[in-house]
């Protein structure tokens, strides 16, 4: 067998190990392994008719010896890479020759929506590939934990608890504004965990003046006259549309992000409190991953291997009530992923809402 | 259960972090039922030095718990509550409060018995249900208490993950994550010198952390305390990771509990220490193999003990994720009033089981199913693959 490894879409903690385990495994059983550079793009960009140039800058040859050590890196060995669903989608005949070239017998894709969306797509044209979702943002439809979200919550607790210092110093207000695109999770377990007076998640839009109200009271409440808020990046304001910037990206949306920013005018305008806004933004997802996401991303990776030994393609890797379990690749585009606010919001008070624990999933789910 | 209770909450054993969110967790599940909550200092010590006759010992004893005092708590490792490792069913005279000595009823090694005075006290304190949170020696005691007759709930924690009837326990995944980290770091010492790192990591007689750490960390070797460690042999795969292993040295990672077997050195060649009754100590066993290694082959060796840094600082989101969830979980479970429980998580799901004298047989290592004597490595191909989060 020689199969071929990438890794697409946002960076996370927990990507080398990933691909450490894949290579170390897939060698034992004496295969071959070709890292396919920056995601997609790499098979995108192979130019068939100057095949020596393209391996150069597309591929990366993974060898036991060649991965050693890289789990002692951040992120990503093969880097990684946006491209646009149509833009791959109209490439698709050029893709499946490159896989062809290559002689790949399988492929693993490690990615979040738009990667794995993708390796569904190859897959109904024929070409044997397993995929891993990764994604700080824990958006990935059919599985309830992707790689990534624990290192991104553990980051974004510590950031609110030291943000608690020049809140509490000036007696103000604290916005904390945490990734997460349309999807809650980081920000409710996160709020959760750093017990946040009040989380507002992206799924629950919130009426600005209650909030006003509520903040000012909680800062009274507080004998060091301070508050905390965590905000996805994703909240709006009722009637108002969700706070967003720039061009269009890769995927045809513009950026979310700005809304703890417009938040906090808003809050100071109505009440005159003084406050801080801070976007935690890329550092959620830096540095080197936990325990529980090196965990996740070995045994991945050891299991996407195990399907092709076993002769199982065309799987996404999951975890489900806790516990691995393995789905079609084609699940990540049946559904959105987001929180259940019935279950675990108090949409009144804006406030996580964590009880009947019995039986839940580690994390919830 | 509709009524109101007093409920007690201590914290035994080492201390890890996540014992502060847990402590908070049950005190305002428990305020928001309009119940009361008493700390208990110092584990099963501050019940012990409750003397019904003389009230001023309870300031010393207890603390009140209320949504006031939990404020903020959660964002330290340790405990508030302080935590001791005295068990009340064998306290030593040395360990006797004073007001205790003329009625305690010692055995042949000075030890007495004193769960009738923790009964009275219980009953003192009017005292409903209990809280312990600990690891297998303070749930062993809750047990005990249990088999007396007083409600207990009881939170497992303890870095070593050694409690059996639950696959994880406060302050594990805490502890993994800096072993792996400090595997990391180690990684560049030994490849700068071309030598070998050994850490030793604490877990007592169960190999877990090691396994975890050295599985999960990408370590070389690693040696578990449950199976007795040939040098020789090891020593040979370490050479081979040196010579085939790009410049990156060799690291590896041995339990605090394992034993060494073919040793060349003399365990006790080493410079002795004493401590500060003038016993004396032997170094860890990472710095005898260390010394071993080095001596049999002719490479730099070095070792480092993580010890207390594994259970220092700040809890990982897992960690504060299952204190709060084992908090609340253990309150939900009083106010149905099933009693006599601990809390758990099994297969990827909490839980809870009832509470068991877990001292006699602490959980080990399954040595067959998930690591591979021959190479010192943990099993990470089936069938040691993970099956749910639960580690």
């Amino acid at each position: 067998m020689r199969i071929g490894v990438l890794t697409g879409g946002g960076d996370v903690p927990g990507l080398n190990p990933a691909i450490q385990t894949i290579t170390r495994q897939a060698a034992d059983l004496g295969w071959e392994i070709v890292g396919i550079r920056r995601g997609w793009c790499g098979l995108l960009e192979f130019d068939l008719n100057d095949a020596e140039a393209s391996a150069t800058t597309c591929l990366s040859a993974l060898t036991p010896a060649s991965v050693r050590t890289i789990d002692t890196l951040n992120s990503t060995v093969l880097q990684t890479s946006r491209t646009t669903l149509s833009t791959l989608d109209a490439r698709t005949a050029h893709i499946l020759k490159v896989i062809e070239h290559l002689e790949l017998d399988a492929l693993i894709a490690i990615g979040g929506v738009h990667t794995l969306a993708y390796g569904a797509r190859l897959q109904a044209e024929g070409v044997k590939i397993n995929t891993i979702p990764k994604t700080m943002d824990n958006d990935v439809f059919g599985t309830d934990y992707c790689i990534g979200f624990s290192t991104a919550v553990s980051r974004s607790v510590d950031a609110i608890n030291a943000l608690r210092t020049p809140a509490g110093s000036h007696e103000r207000v604290g916005f904390v504004e945490l990734f997460g695109r349309k999807s809650g999770e980081t920000a409710l377990m996160s709020g959760y965990l750093a017990d946040a007076r009040r989380v507002l998640i992206a799924e629950v839009p919130f009426d600005m003046e209650r909030l006003a109200d509520m903040l000012m009271k909680d800062r009274a409440d507080n004998p060091s006259n301070y508050t905390m808020a965590v905000i996805s990046e994703g909240a709006r304001i009722e009637g108002s549309n969700a706070v967003e910037y720039g061009d269009l990206d890769a995927s045809g949306e513009r950026r979310l992000g700005g809304i703890s920013d417009t938040v906090s005018e808003e809050f100071k305008r109505l009440t005159g409190a003084g406050t801080i806004s801070q976007k935690l933004a890329y550092l959620m997802r830096t540095g080197t991953p936990d325990a529980l996401d090196t965990m996740v991303a070995r045994s991945m990776g050891a299991r996407a291997v195990q399907h092709l030994q076993q002769g199982e393609a065309g799987v996404m890797m999951a975890v489900r009530n806790g516990a691995y379990e393995s789905v079609p690749v084609s699940t990540c585009t049946e559904g959105q992923r987001r929180v259940d606010v019935a279950a675990y919001y108090d949409a009144n008070e804006y406030r996580p809402n964590i009880h009947n624990i019995n039986e839940k999933p580690m994390f919830l789910g | 259960m509709n009524r109101k209770l007093r409920i007690g909450i201590l914290t035994g054993g080492g201390d890890v972090p996540g014992l502060n969110p847990a402590i908070q967790q049950v005190t305002r599940e428990a305020c928001t039922r309009g119940w009361d909550v008493v700390g208990i200092r110092n584990g099963w010590s501050g019940l012990l030095g409750v003397n019904p006759d003389d009230d001023a010992t309870q300031a010393k004893c207890l603390m009140p718990l209320d949504l006031q005092t939990t404020r903020g708590i959660d964002r330290f490792g340790g405990t508030v509550l302080h935590t001791a490792r005295l068990h009340p069913d064998t306290v030593r005279e040395v360990d006797m409060p004073d007001f205790l000595q003329s009625s305690a009823q010692y055995d042949e090694r000075r030890w007495a018995d004193m769960t009738p005075h923790i009964l009275k006290v219980i009953e003192h304190l009017k005292i409903d249900a209990l809280v312990p949170i600990g690891g297998d020696g303070t749930l062993s005691y809750a047990a005990r208490l249990g088999e007396e007759g007083v409600p207990v709930l009881a939170i497992p924690k303890t870095m070593d993950n050694d409690v059996q009837g639950t696959d994880v326990c406060i302050g594990f995944p805490t502890a993994v994550t800096r072993s792996i980290q400090t595997v990391h770091d180690i990684r560049s010492t030994a490849a700068a010198e071309q030598s070998i790192g050994v850490i030793e990591l604490m877990g007592r007689h169960s190999g877990e952390t090691a396994l975890m750490a050295g599985h999960l960390g990408s370590a070389d070797r690693t040696a578990i305390a449950e199976v007795p460690v040939d040098v020789a042999a090891l020593g040979a795969l370490l050479q081979r990771d040196i010579a085939d292993g790009d410049d990156a040295g060799a690291v590896m990672v041995i339990s605090e509990g394992a034993t060494l077997e073919g040793l060349d050195v003399e365990r006790t060649s080493q410079p002795v220490r004493t401590d500060k009754f003038g016993n004396k100590r032997l170094g860890g066993v990472g710095e005898i193999l260390a010394r071993d290694l080095s001596a049999r082959l002719g490479v730099p060796a070095f070792s480092l003990q993580l010890a207390y840094l594994m259970r220092a600082g700040a809890p990982v989101s897992q960690d504060s994720m299952i204190a709060r969830a084992f908090g609340t979980l253990a309150v939900e479970l009083m106010a149905s009033g099933q009693m006599g429980r601990m809390t758990g998580l099994q297969d990827g799901r909490y839980t809870s089981v009832p509470i068991a004298r877990t001292g006699e047989g602490a959980a080990q290592v399954d040595v067959d199913r998930f690591y591979d004597t021959a190479t010192f490595k943990p099993r990470s191909t089936q069938p040691g693959i993970a099956q749910s989060l639960s580690f």
